[in-house]
């Protein structure tokens, strides 16, 4: 159970505090409601890319970095498809820096032509060192573009292409700040050695001032019903054959959520679960397996991955994992399976407890999907779910239809 | 308007640290048993740990080997029943082999302490070394080594190591693919024989483990009539290699890693902790020099750091990243550029006043909860240390001056001393 306290500021600032008495630190997160899939189709990897000059500074504060580690602070920030997420740890008393420093940079950043220039160098270095450098590397690249056709899922984070990073200007970029940073449009959570009376003081004080923005309403085009497989092979210099399978499945907030992710738990959580036994250990086909769903906002993807064993071919590998699912959606599990990956899920989720930070992180994205409280309905509702629940999901999400299958090979070598 | 205020609020400095107390049991075989009893769940995390490293084995994935085969079977249960029955209590289970040591680390609710200690007893006491085990683990690990040797950062990574230590040092031998086939089953059963004694173990517990924890611990870890004296073996001094730059070029690569790097000392030598100042300003936090020269002034790079890593009978200090391929020398260049300024201009003394304000919270960070100042005091009694280390570390940063550390850059961070491994392009 997680006790915490919720005030929303007249220019709609959401402001979520959770009061723990064990740490000297403090982790202030604030949320925006803006990821990869808010970007234009030609003017991809915009949201990431704006993540990073978030740091550059304001005509304010020359540097967002120094005062944070001038009071022995450390902040970070990541972008995903349906969010971005800035946050500072420090000691708590020194709590009201964080509030200064990211009420100021959500009035208004220093955008400078030499910010945007060396920014666009770093993110396509990250680009190069995550996705193209990598064995492997592409395959999110890919496997999006293959399963979408339409919604903005289709592109990473990163972006679709190195060149839309290359040619980002600075209106496009100031564009992008007025139409997504505002406070109407973002959670603030703090977690940590404080008071809910002293965050919401601070916060009325610090971003009480910024105006709320008119931000429009998201119409994203809805990916259709897919009626057909869909395949793709690749050759890359990889040292094995690699498989990717997704499927289309539900979004983060569908009561069918929880049977979901117990059934990706079910196939690969932990070294008792099914791929891992019957694939790599009796089988002997992979060197390494995977399942795994994406909880996102739309619609999103059950993933099932697998690294090949040598000498073993592309079919059998293929149809190995079909019949697994297939098992699945046939039988469902057996009732001492559902009870162990519950248990998992139940000490993962007294795990995630521990820390002040990731306590703050689960809360802000859980009131801006709708409401804080769900953090604490989500024990039970894992509790409930039936082995009926996960066959009628895998029956669902398995059908041969629905899957987009990669084939990521070796170069053949001359 | 309101608040466009660029004048920061007060803040407070770190005026000191709370260490968590640690609780000094003996078991009845005289096995140390370190607790520190903290943390608001009922989470308990045991750390047991053995003199069963890389160094003990001699050879490269002995240690290792031996250790994941423990999970892999028993006299009572094979490899899927150990899982099947870790993975129902939701408790996390896994084998890390270091250098002079492995440990056995677990995680779980703590009302399943007495199942976890069960299961992990007869893992280290009578593990069975299944055959088929043991030829798929090698097959799998084999696919992994294969997989991580195309990667840039991993083929400059184990270079590094070679180049700094010498090839055949105990720290700087690096595996390969011949050690698959050298290796066999008899020699594991072996090191478990004589590595896994039961006095031999040192045991690290954290977290809320209730009040049945020693007879717990007693009975499964505390019998043995063995006597065991922790003892060092002393090693051969580094040879680091003649050349000083070495260029591993990978057809394709579209970014080249960097290491550079020197031998260096341990953490009892005097200038280890001032040198961990300058390592901070030169490359250990996000606004160190080389951060801010390579990545937010040229933009050559996602990241670079530096770091000191003390090692039992030596130590490394390096830098490492992953550059634009094109760009290699350029960023050679400019990180001896940021060792040569730190011996020339006095480091500001307001950018010494943030870094150790930024230390200070650091180990602050560190020292909040049992489960990670636990780590810390793992490490430390390695050492023979305990909390007083990091005391002293709090009065040299209050106390350091900047003469102190451009004085150590030019003792420490002359160039020919440093060693330049390089792969990609």
């Amino acid at each position: 159970m997680i006790k915490y306290f919720k005030h929303t500021l007249s220019n709609g600032l959401r402001v979520v505090v959770h009061p723990d008495k064990t740490t000297p630190m403090v982790a202030v997160n604030l949320l925006y409601d803006v990821g990869a899939r808010d970007e234009d189709p030609d003017k991809t990897g915009f949201a990431h890319l704006f993540e990073h000059l978030m740091f550059g500074g304001t005509l304010n504060i020359p540097s967002y970095d120094t005062p944070v580690q001038n009071v022995g602070g450390e902040n970070n920030a990541w972008t995903s498809n349906d969010f971005t997420n800035y946050y500072v740890t420090l000691p708590a008393t020194n709590l009201e820096t964080a509030f200064w420093l990211e009420a100021d940079r959500m009035r208004e950043l220093d955008f400078s032509d030499k910010s945007l220039e060396v920014q666009r160098k770093v993110v396509i270095e990250e680009f190069k060192q995550r996705y193209l450098n990598q064995p492997y590397g592409d395959i999110p690249l890919l496997i999006r573009n293959l399963a979408y056709k339409v919604h903005p899922y289709r592109w990473p984070t990163i972006g679709k292409d190195i060149s839309h990073i290359e040619d980002a200007t600075l209106n496009d970029v100031k564009d992008f700040f007025y139409k997504h940073y505002a406070p109407n449009n973002a959670v603030l959570s703090v977690a940590g050695n404080v008071t809910p009376e002293q965050v919401f003081r601070l916060a009325e004080k610090w971003f009480g001032p910024i105006a709320a923005q008119s931000v429009q309403q998201r119409k994203l085009p809805q990916e259709p019903r897919q009626t057909e497989a869909r395949q793709l092979t690749v050759e890359r210099d990889v040292p094995a054959p690699y498989i990717q399978m997704v499927f289309h499945n539900g979004k983060r907030t569908d009561k069918e959520f929880y049977a979901d992710d117990l059934l990706s738990d079910i196939l690969s959580n932990g070294p008792s679960a099914r791929m891992f036994q019957s694939l790599i250990k009796e089988q002997r086909l992979f060197s390494d397996v995977n399942a795994y769903i994406a909880g996102d906002r739309d619609p999103g993807l059950f993933t099932v991955t697998g690294r090949l064993m040598p000498e073993v071919s592309m079919e059998k590998a293929e149809s190995a994992i079909r019949s697994e699912l297939v098992k699945l959606s046939i039988d469902g599990p057996s009732d001492y399976e559902l009870q162990k990956v519950k248990n998992k899920v139940e000490s993962n989720l007294v795990f995630g407890e521990i820390h002040y930070l990731n306590k703050a992180m689960n809360l802000a994205q859980f009131e801006l999907l709708g409401d804080a409280e769900e953090i604490n309905r989500e024990p039970e509702r894992y509790r409930a779910v039936t082995a009926d629940d996960v066959k009628t999901v895998a029956q669902r999400i398995f059908a041969p239809e629905n899957c987009s299958t990669l084939y990521y090979l070796p170069q053949k070598k001359n | 308007m309101a608040q466009t205020n660029s004048k920061a609020p007060e803040f407070k400095d770190i005026e000191k640290i709370d260490f968590l107390p640690v609780e000094q049991h003996r078991l009845d075989n005289q096995v140390p048993v370190s607790v520190l009893r903290a943390g608001s769940q009922d989470v308990t995390k045991i750390d047991i740990e053995f003199p069963a490293g890389a160094i003990q084995a001699g050879i490269p994935l002995i240690a290792s080997t031996t250790a994941n085969l423990m999970l892999e079977g028993t006299r009572q249960k094979t490899s899927v029943e150990i899982s099947e029955k870790i993975d129902f209590l939701g408790a996390y289970l896994n084998a890390q082999t270091y250098h002079h040591n492995t440990v056995f680390t677990f995680l779980c609710l703590s009302r399943h302490l007495p199942q976890m200690l069960e299961i992990l007893n007869e893992i280290i006491s009578e593990p069975s070394f299944p055959q088929h085990e043991y030829e798929l683990y090698l097959q799998k690990k084999y696919e992994e080594f294969v997989f991580e040797g195309e990667k840039v950062k991993t083929i400059a990574g184990r270079k590094f190591g070679e180049t700094i230590f010498g090839a055949d040092h105990p720290y700087g031998k690096q595996l390969n693919a011949d050690h698959f086939k050298q290796i066999t089953l008899g020699q594991l059963k072996d090191f478990h024989k004589n590595n896994y004694k039961p006095e031999m173990a040192r045991i690290f517990v954290a977290g809320q483990p209730g009040d049945k924890l020693m007879p717990l611990l007693n009975k499964y870890f505390g019998h043995s009539s063995g006597k065991y004296q922790h003892t060092d073996f002393s090693l051969p001094n580094p040879q680091p290699s003649k050349e000083r730059t070495i260029n591993i070029r990978k057809e394709g690569a579209m970014q080249t890693a960097l290491r550079i790097g020197r031998p260096l000392f341990n953490n009892h030598h005097p200038d280890f902790i001032p040198l961990q100042i300058l390592n901070t300003i030169l490359g250990g936090y996000f606004g160190s020099r080389l951060m801010t020269s390579v990545r937010e002034e040229k933009g050559l790079t996602y990241g670079i750091g530096s770091y000191i890593m003390p090692l039992k009978q030596s130590g490394i200090w390096g830098i490492s990243s992953e550059v634009s391929g094109e760009s290699r020398d350029k960023a050679i260049e400019a990180i001896f550029e940021e060792f040569r300024i730190l011996q020339t201009d006095l480091v500001p003394q307001e950018e010494l006043s943030m870094v150790k304000r930024y230390m200070m919270g650091e180990l602050l960070r560190n020292f909040d909860g049992p489960f990670s100042t636990a780590d810390i005091y793992r490490t430390l009694q390695e050492y023979d240390m305990d909390f007083g280390f990091y005391e002293k570390m709090i009065n040299t940063i209050r106390n350091i001056s900047h003469t102190n550390i451009r004085d150590l850059a030019i003792q420490y961070l002359k160039p020919e001393d440093f060693r330049i491994v390089t792969a990609g392009m």
